[in-house]
């Protein structure tokens, strides 16, 4: 039996684990300059920063009032004892932190180049009159990139607003200035604006959150089906339990070479400064609705022409595209009725295990889907989380390794359909993506680079059409696709649309509460 | 169009219309004798083209991987070892007096530097049987090609033996130049070895059949755990069988560069990442590309360092290998209604392989055979000590 690490949950930034999750967040990227005080406004901050332990409390109370009351998603938020909260997270660059700590660039190429050197390996546009190419982005190029990033976030709307001007009163008082601000907010049933219900899977993080290691931060619910030690271990049915070292500094990471067996941290990462911290993408992605509206009907188009595919609906087309229809069951489930707290129970290469819960319930076994018929190999979700699937970076163990934890956020007024003429259609709406992970490169970057903007990996079937970018010079950015039937005829469609479009962004180090105190005095003796 | 006869990698046009003949026998007789060696309820599994004129129908499935060494990654994973992982890559090594570098996902590289900085880097994924036939067929013909792609320096006695053998480790493909694979697990009797041992399914106790790559591998002997390569192909093969279908290697039968990706390589204004990478061995198009250069531009007035990848400087061939894809085409026709009977699993790694030193990555056949001898599965997995 191996040992759980106990993670500690007073240090841990709380946007972390378990995510705000808030309803409505507030976000603003903040440059130094030459008459900055840096020091007052860390010290201003650090006794406000929302911990893992405040973050879980709140969580804990929410969901447990959630279920009594039969309510799910934002609507909960009305359900506690506590209102009007304000929390707030901090994350540093690397042209900010590095001169005083560099720690977190020795460990990570891609935070310590920054997001723009980085753009075009994540496949952004190379043409300058793109809207996408970074030279066009709100913030996050080489002129306009912050060196402190803050999330905030408030179960109220009017509540986070005034909280929000205090907090730049104070960012003006200490001559920082704010190159980007934006704020966020939860969508009805959590769809993002293509009308797709988002955040389903995250990884399930092991460890324990008291020292006593009596309660894990996942509640494990199996009793049964968790037998074979060559296979992953779950903590619920489609709840695959991955060790904190891929999303938190200072414990034992995901084997590349076992679901279940730990890998050691690495003696880089061994620093006190890294401890209980993680690495922050952020992407300000504009979503084109109205193109993505229109333009997936040429495509469905594209594909019923062809006789094999003409019984096929738009909306499991969708669904295809995605790899879940709207409401968040996965296309690989087909009809088969499902409970929507098993919506992630499938894998793609074996079949999943059968499981019996603690409740007594039992949970049968999903087919998987090697070859894509049901959930193409290029659909999204499979691109970003092949699951059990080996692939051309690793054995399906390794995959478990690029995993993110996702807290990304709307932003814009929803697209009105029925009213195409409403002037909020002309405005902008997209996903203020964030994830947390130990290492951009090989996490978040893989899963962009290697995968979603690629063609013929993990498998030959296209890309990622709904948000992979072709960023290969002379093909003017056409992205393809290949479905296959029960019978493996297949169909190639093309998209020479983009739906989602960079506009922003950047790289950050969210520190533990202890290394942000550390920080104040280094940038204290720097002062001096 | 039915298959008449196997072509040379990439459709090289290197022999006249008799050896070109010769060596698509040779490749018949490879993969008959790797059906051969099948339990004999897989044979069908793993089919001859020419046998099968309804394949020509059937669609190609490429399989891909990256050109840069997975094991580098292992063995220098941290990010300040970037520079490090790059370097090792790049060393000659020393096995049993021989040279080569330790690059072995079927790409092998040679920066060339002046005045230290990088002035050009050569990409090879030539399997080295072709060169040792052609060496075997017409000596002057070798010459030739030595002379019009590394150096007109070349002369046939820097090329053979005292003894009149072919070196494949000779100058030209080691410290001067490079020309084709020579690191000893880059061959294409491996690759092929590799698709046909992949098609048995195996049973271990825990699963049947097993699915798990890492079982997979050491159940049936076939490939190295630590590359990108092996994995992917052998994992790849498999799941085709389990869905009941025979599986080949689609002519012409290769490893092949498929692409290198632009995206992530910046190169200065009024330049395109096109100028810089020249194909001149194999069909770009096709995305069998057999050789190529990275160089600047005619005419340019700058360096190699003024190309940024992932925003960093270009100062080594290690880079670019980051930014290739790898590929072999397969394909798959059903021509079984039942999958046979799975296999016990065999005893290829009695334990888990270290990947922390180099000298225990050398997990390779002593010297490459050239013979018509098949690589018997497993065979790759013998462990030899390198020394640098």
């Amino acid at each position: 039996m191996i040992t759980e690490p106990v993670l500690e949950i007073d240090e841990i930034q709380g946007n972390i684990i378990p995510g705000f999750r808030m309803p409505f967040q507030y976000f603003a990227g903040c440059q130094l300059g030459t008459q900055s005080n840096l020091n007052g406004f860390l010290n201003y901050l650090l006794p406000k920063i929302t911990t893992m332990r405040e973050a879980l409390t709140y969580k804990d109370e929410r969901v447990t009032r959630a279920k009594q009351a039969g309510i799910r998603g934002k609507e909960s938020f009305s359900l506690t004892v506590e209102q009007d909260l304000f929390w707030i997270n901090i994350g540093f660059g690397n042209k900010l932190l590095g001169k005083f700590k560099p720690d977190a660039q020795e460990v990570d190429l891609a935070y310590k180049l920054g997001l723009a050197a980085r753009s075009s390996l994540l496949g952004d546009p190379s043409d300058t009159t793109n809207e996408g190419n970074k030279k066009n982005w709100k913030f996050g190029n080489e002129q306009n990139g912050a060196d402190i990033f803050l999330i905030t976030g408030s179960d109220n709307e009017a509540a986070l607003l005034k909280k929000v001007a205090e907090l730049k009163a104070k960012i003006k008082e200490f001559a920082l200035t704010i190159v980007y601000e934006e704020t966020g907010e939860r969508l009805e049933e959590d769809r993002e604006h293509f009308g797709f219900k988002d955040g389903i899977s995250q990884p399930s993080v092991r460890g324990f959150v008291d020292k006593e290691q009596k309660t894990f931060l996942i509640d494990r619910l199996v009793v049964e089906g968790n037998e074979n030690l060559s296979s992953p271990e779950f903590a619920a049915p489609g709840k695959m339990l991955i060790w904190p070292g891929q999303f938190i500094f200072g414990y034992a990471k995901q084997s590349p070479d076992s679901y279940r067996e730990p890998a050691p941290i690495s003696e880089t990462e061994k620093s006190n400064f890294l401890k209980n911290g993680s690495f922050l993408v952020f992407r300000r992605l504009r979503q084109d609705v109205a193109t993505f509206n229109t333009y997936s009907k040429t495509m469905f188009q594209q594909l019923t022409d062809t006789p094999d595919f003409q019984g096929e609906d738009y909306e499991t087309f969708l669904a295809k595209v995605v790899g879940r229809f709207k409401d968040g069951k996965p296309v690989i489930l087909g009809d088969q009725v499902v409970a929507p707290e098993n919506y992630n129970n499938f894998n793609f290469n074996a079949d999943t295990p059968a499981f019996k819960l603690r409740n007594g319930k039992q949970i049968a076994s999903v087919k998987a889907d090697q070859p894509g018929m049901k959930c193409p190999a290029f659909a999204h979700i499979r691109k970003v989380n092949p699951r059990d699937l080996p692939t051309d970076l690793g054995k399906e163990t390794d995959s478990a390794t690029f995993r993110i934890m996702r807290r990304g956020i709307p932003f814009g007024k929803p697209y009105d359909f029925d009213n195409p003429d409403n002037p909020v259609n002309e405005t902008e709406r997209g996903l203020l993506f964030l994830s947390y992970q130990t290492s951009i490169e090989r996490q978040f970057e893989r899963l962009t680079q290697k995968w979603m903007n690629e063609p013929s990996r993990p498998t030959a079937m296209g890309y990622d059409i709904l948000v992979g970018q072709n960023g290969e010079e002379d093909e003017n950015g056409i992205k393809w696709c290949k479905f296959m039937d029960d019978n493996r005829k297949t169909k190639e469609i093309k998209s020479e649309k983009t739906f989602v479009i960079p506009t922003g962004g950047g790289y950050f180090f969210c520190p533990s509460v202890s290394a942000v105190r550390e920080l104040i005095s280094k940038v204290n003796i720097a002062v001096k | 169009m039915p298959l008449q006869q196997f072509n040379t990698p990439g459709f090289a046009d290197d022999l006249p219309a008799d050896l070109k003949n010769k060596w698509g026998n040779l490749i018949v007789a490879w993969i008959e004798k790797e059906r051969n060696n099948l339990p004999a309820p897989y044979a069908k599994f793993f089919f001859n083209e020419l046998q099968h004129p309804e394949a020509a129908d059937a669609d190609v499935l490429p399989i891909t991987w990256e050109g840069f060494p997975r094991h580098w990654l292992l063995e220098y994973p941290d990010a300040e070892q970037t520079q490090q992982r790059w370097e090792a890559s790049e060393k000659l090594y020393t096995f049993k007096g021989n040279k080569f570098r330790y690059q072995d996902e079927y790409l092998e590289w040679l920066s060339f530097r002046k005045d230290g900085k990088l002035d050009r880097v050569i990409f090879t994924c030539e399997g080295p049987e072709y060169w040792q036939f052609i060496a075997d067929q017409d000596e002057d013909i070798l010459l030739s090609l030595y002379q019009k792609y590394v150096s007109t320096q070349v002369q046939k006695a820097d090329l053979f033996t005292d003894a009149g053998k072919y070196n494949p480790y000779n100058k030209w493909n080691t410290t001067l130049g490079i020309m084709h694979l020579i690191q000893p697990n880059n061959t294409l009797r491996a690759e092929i070895n590799l698709a046909a041992g992949a098609v048995v399914l195996r049973k271990n106790g825990i699963a049947d059949p097993v699915t798990d790559t890492h079982d997979l591998i050491c159940c049936s002997g076939f490939g190295a755990e630590e590359r990108f390569s092996d994995p992917s192909i052998g994992a790849a093969v498999n799941a085709l069988v389990r869905q009941g279908l025979s599986v080949t290697l689609n002519d012409p039968i290769g490893l092949y560069i498929k692409k290198i990706k632009s995206a992530g390589i910046e190169v200065p204004d009024g330049y395109q990442v096109k100028d810089f990478w020249k194909v001149t061995r194999g069909d770009k198009d096709k995305g069998m590309i057999l050789r190529a250069e990275f160089s600047l531009p005619a005419g340019a007035n700058f360096s190699l360092e003024d190309v940024r990848i992932g925003g960093e400087p270009l100062r080594y061939g290690a880079q670019l290998a980051e930014m290739i894809e790898m590929v072999i085409y397969g394909k798959a026709l059903k021509l079984e209604n039942a999958l046979p009977q799975t296999e016990e699993c065999g005893n290829y790694c009695n334990e888990k392989p270290a990947i922390s030193k180099l000298k225990d990555f050398a997990m390779i056949s002593a010297s490459i055979q050239f013979s018509n001898s098949s690589a018997q599965p497993g065979s790759r997995m013998i462990k030899y000590d390198f020394e640098e």
